[in-house]
């Protein structure tokens, strides 16, 4: 029990309370970051709205089986972490080492494949400019969003890894107990930034596909 | 000794089930749902495509959220935050759509 | 809500020692998680960069004497307006009541030992300190010349500014925004002490929890208007490009999503100091307070309905033009409630004019003037010929400095002996308030008629009709920026040479005043506890008698 002292911090009178609070806080920024991305989407929206063929056109073009690829690594890595969060509150040390070692290989993984498929795209010119190959114009403005859409994810998915391989270390080196607050947070962050990738899984990937 | 080592470890493996079963059910939904989204997409549906596809990444995202993130526990106020901010893309969402899907220019 | 038991520690040395106390190198100040000293850490800040966006504005004031310009090209003009609205609007209004009131005095009012994250508290200063270097090297790189509203395609495309620099600096210090949100809504919700209700707290913690809702939830739709803006500079991506399909009005729209929510989250703080001052000064119950909680998060939630009202010419539907005009004109209806309930307030009140209430008041008036021209541009034929006027431009200067800036000043007032354990010269603060009002008039009210005489804003240049209105609003703002170089003065003498002030020299109620003055770092030397309403300043049903000290009830260890 001493351990679980080390993870009390101010100004929380007890561990529960203090697991709740970041929880709440954390579901509070994730509100934040849903408007992030929404108003981003609604742009999508707007667009592919008044563009429907050209958004089908340009859609045609994404790299399939990267994207599903990455569908597949996003959603294990989230039973991953759920392991590692319900393995932390049971205070089961290892198990939650070994899900959050694990959930940050399958992060790695998801930007590796990532930088080699936008290695293809950028083979084929599939950048908003002078040799983007496809036409009408406003196919630009799908891969304008492509890349900015993508983009902002790995932004957000390599903090996630980075966030998480800390806390590892953290963990490892007893620095704080896995049965502290910080799981909380570090899972619903790693949950809602695999939750990003499902709305834009179909929109980027299964556009234009018949 | 040796018994208790071999309760021990029937122990934590019935824990370990416990601990992996109900995710472990929605990752395997979540895996099947996006099988039927991928295979989908190439069935000639039409605008009926992109409605399926972001019905079953809708239905996904609910799976993950409620029993991943366990909001179907969580107290009031998590899912009040959760619902503001859905509700608030949607006024989002509603009111520009007012403006671009009236426009006749 | 259930209510939480903070099982209390008592400090080890139980008395002298306040937060002042507790560290005096500039490290100790640097690495503090302690609320106090990050509200004050951020006082510090925003004053810098008040000033640094009044020089601007100064030197514009200074060159529309002439109708055809004193020392200024008009590029450099077109900077100065730039900079003055980026640095007024996000590193000074934005955060200064929300984190420097509301960092000190919210915890306290509520009982709790601190916000719910010091450190994210921290980090919250120094994103604010980093967005600010951003704008300060933009400052030095030759500025931003877009308006501090970044419309494409000039802000995108053509623009030879520091856009890039400018957007980035907005951007960094928006996520200062929204972790002080994220604090202050977790603290309120979770750290309230025994016996303090949703229905007990005072209408400042009310305020700082609707305005910590508005800027979670506005601030990231900024955030990502700027970045696509920038996204379309910095590698040609035609997100607003026509010629790809694309809609300048995206942006606007994104934009002012954000932008018309962080008009209110600089008036809601300012309508809960001006609650608090209020009623101290006229030793008075808050009039109606439910409808005064019910208007906060009303003005809160339709606030984020009404943005379309600052694009009905930039070539929205008209169909679009009503429904914001509509929801426009609905969401004056909460802030009228508001001001009724105050003056309701005063009504029969035992009404003291020290400094604070001297600034309340000007509130009172400039805030209703600044709304009912409002309510002018909600009208869309009325705005049609007002928009990019100096009606408009009169009228949001009313509401952000007569209104904003104005209750910023009575809090600083009301607070500085809890803060400072010192007591400022009445008089001058007095004199100060005065002079600030009359400035304030004699600056705007000649914009409101020369814009509603057809002067555009943002003109370097103008017909000669004009000049005697720019004339006299110059030379307001002379007296205006006197008037704010006099707190300077005499607070920081008070610092120094002041007299010491008694714990709770208002007799206030609210739990802030429950405990020493300045207070110490863990805010109350015993549990605090709550058992009356807010505002209890007589009984129910009766005005606080002539002559009577009124009640405070004693529940901690004020002397």
């Amino acid at each position: 029990m001493t351990e679980t002292a080390g993870a009390l911090r101010e100004p929380w009178p007890d561990l529960r309370l203090q697991r709740e609070g970041v929880g709440l806080g954390m579901w509070i920024f994730l509100a934040s970051e849903v408007l992030f991305f929404g108003s981003l989407f609604c742009g999508y929206a707007v667009y592919r709205t008044f563009n429907v063929e050209a958004f089908r056109i340009a859609g045609a073009h994404t790299e399939i089986v990267y994207g599903s690829i990455n569908t597949v690594l996003l959603l294990t890595s989230s039973l991953t972490m759920t392991i590692a969060l319900r393995a932390a509150t049971a205070e089961l040390r290892n198990l939650t080492l070994y899900c959050l070692a694990a959930t940050a290989a399958l992060g790695a993984a998801f930007v590796l494949c990532k930088g080699l498929e936008y290695h293809e795209d950028l083979k084929q010119h599939l950048f908003p400019g002078l040799h983007f190959p496809l036409s009408p114009p406003a196919t630009q403005m799908f891969w304008g969003f492509y890349w900015i859409m993508t983009g902002i994810h790995a932004v957000h998915l390599t903090g996630g890894i980075v966030v998480v391989l800390v806390v590892f270390t953290l963990f490892k080196r007893r620095v704080i107990p896995v049965q502290g607050s910080t799981m909380e947070g570090v899972a619903i962050y790693w949950h809602f930034v695999d939750s990003v990738w499902l709305v834009l899984y179909p929109l980027l990937y299964l556009a234009g596909r018949p | 000794m040796s018994q208790n080592e071999t309760e021990d470890r029937q122990r934590s493996s019935a824990l370990a089930w416990r601990l992996w079963k109900g995710p472990g059910l929605t990752w395997l939904a979540l895996v099947a749902l996006f099988a039927v989204s991928l295979g989908s997409a190439y069935l000639p549906l039409g605008a009926g495509n992109l409605a399926l596809n972001l019905l079953i990444a809708i239905i996904m995202i609910g799976l993950l959220v409620i029993f991943l993130m366990d909001l179907k526990n969580a107290k009031t106020i998590i899912r009040v935050v959760a619902a503001a901010g859905l509700f608030w893309t949607i006024f989002m969402f509603a009111l520009i759509f007012n403006d671009y899907l009236s426009r006749t220019y | 809500m259930t209510d939480i038991t903070l099982p209390f520690v008592p400090p080890l040395d139980a008395g002298g020692e306040s937060y002042l106390d507790e560290g005096h190198t500039i490290l100790s100040w640097l690495t503090t998680t302690d609320h106090k000293r990050i509200a004050i850490l951020y006082a510090l800040s925003i004053t810098v960069f008040f000033f640094i966006g009044g020089v601007a504005i100064g030197l514009v004031r200074l060159e529309l004497i002439s109708p055809t310009g004193l020392f200024l090209t008009s590029d450099e003009y077109n900077r100065l307006f730039t900079i003055h609205g980026i640095i007024m609007v996000w590193f000074f209004l934005v955060p200064s009541i929300p984190a420097t009131m509301g960092n000190f005095i919210l915890p306290m009012m509520i009982g709790a030992p601190d916000v719910a994250f010091p450190r994210l508290n921290l980090m919250s200063w120094y994103l604010y300190v980093g967005g600010a270097a951003f704008t300060i090297y933009v400052l030095f790189s030759g500025g931003v010349d877009t308006g501090w509203t970044f419309y494409p395609p000039f802000s995108s495309d053509y623009s030879h500014s520091n856009v890039i620099g400018a957007a980035a600096g907005v951007f960094i210090v928006g996520f200062s925004s929204i972790a002080t949100g994220v604090n202050f809504l977790a603290t309120i919700h979770m750290l309230r002490c025994p016996g303090m209700t949703w229905l007990r707290l005072p209408l400042f913690a009310w305020s700082m929890y609707v305005v910590s809702m508005v800027m979670v939830l506005a601030t990231p739709v900024l955030g990502m208007s700027l970045l696509l803006i920038s996204a379309q500079r910095l590698f040609g991506l035609p997100i607003f490009d026509p010629s790809a399909g694309g809609d300048p009005l995206l942006f606007q729209h994104l934009f002012w999503f954000y932008s018309h929510p962080a008009v209110y989250i600089m008036i809601l703080p300012a309508m809960g100091v001006v609650s608090e001052v209020f009623t101290c000064f006229a030793r008075r119950r808050l009039f109606g307070y439910g409808f005064m909680v019910f208007a906060l998060i009303m003005i809160g939630v339709v606030g984020f309905m009404v943005w379309g009202h600052h694009m009905f010419v930039a070539g929205q539907s008209p169909l679009a033009n009503l429904v914001f005009s509509f929801l426009s004109f609905i969401v004056a209806v909460p802030s009228a409630i508001k001001v009724f309930n105050w003056t309701a307030t005063l009504y029969r009140g035992h009404i003291g004019f020290e400094a604070p209430m001297i600034y309340a008041l000007g509130f009172l008036g400039l805030f209703t003037i600044g709304g009912l021209t409002g309510l002018f541009l909600a009208s869309v034929p009325i705005d049609i010929a007002a928009t990019d006027s100096y009606f408009v431009v009169a009228h949001f200067h009313t509401i952000m400095v007569g209104g904003t800036v104005s209750a910023f000043m009575a809090g600083i007032h009301y607070w500085w002996p809890k803060v400072t354990g010192k007591l400022y010269n009445e008089f001058w603060a007095q004199f100060a308030a005065i002079t600030m009002f009359l400035g304030f008039n004699v600056t705007f009210l000649p914009q409101f008629v020369m814009g509603w005489l057809g002067m555009p804003r943002r003109y370097h240049y103008y017909p000669d009709v004009f000049q005697i209105w720019h004339i006299l609003s110059s030379g307001g703002a002379v007296i205006l920026g006197a008037a704010y170089l006099m707190p300077l003065v005499y607070l920081t003498w008070s610092l120094f040479y002041g007299e010491k002030s008694p714990d709770n020299p208002w007799h206030a109620t609210g739990l802030e005043w429950q405990t020493p003055s300045p207070p110490p770092k863990s805010n109350f030397l015993r549990p605090p506890r709550i058992d009356a309403d807010p505002y209890d300043y007589h009984d129910f049903g009766r005005a606080a008698e002539t002559g009577d000290e009124s009640r405070a009830r004693p529940q901690g260890d004020a002397s």
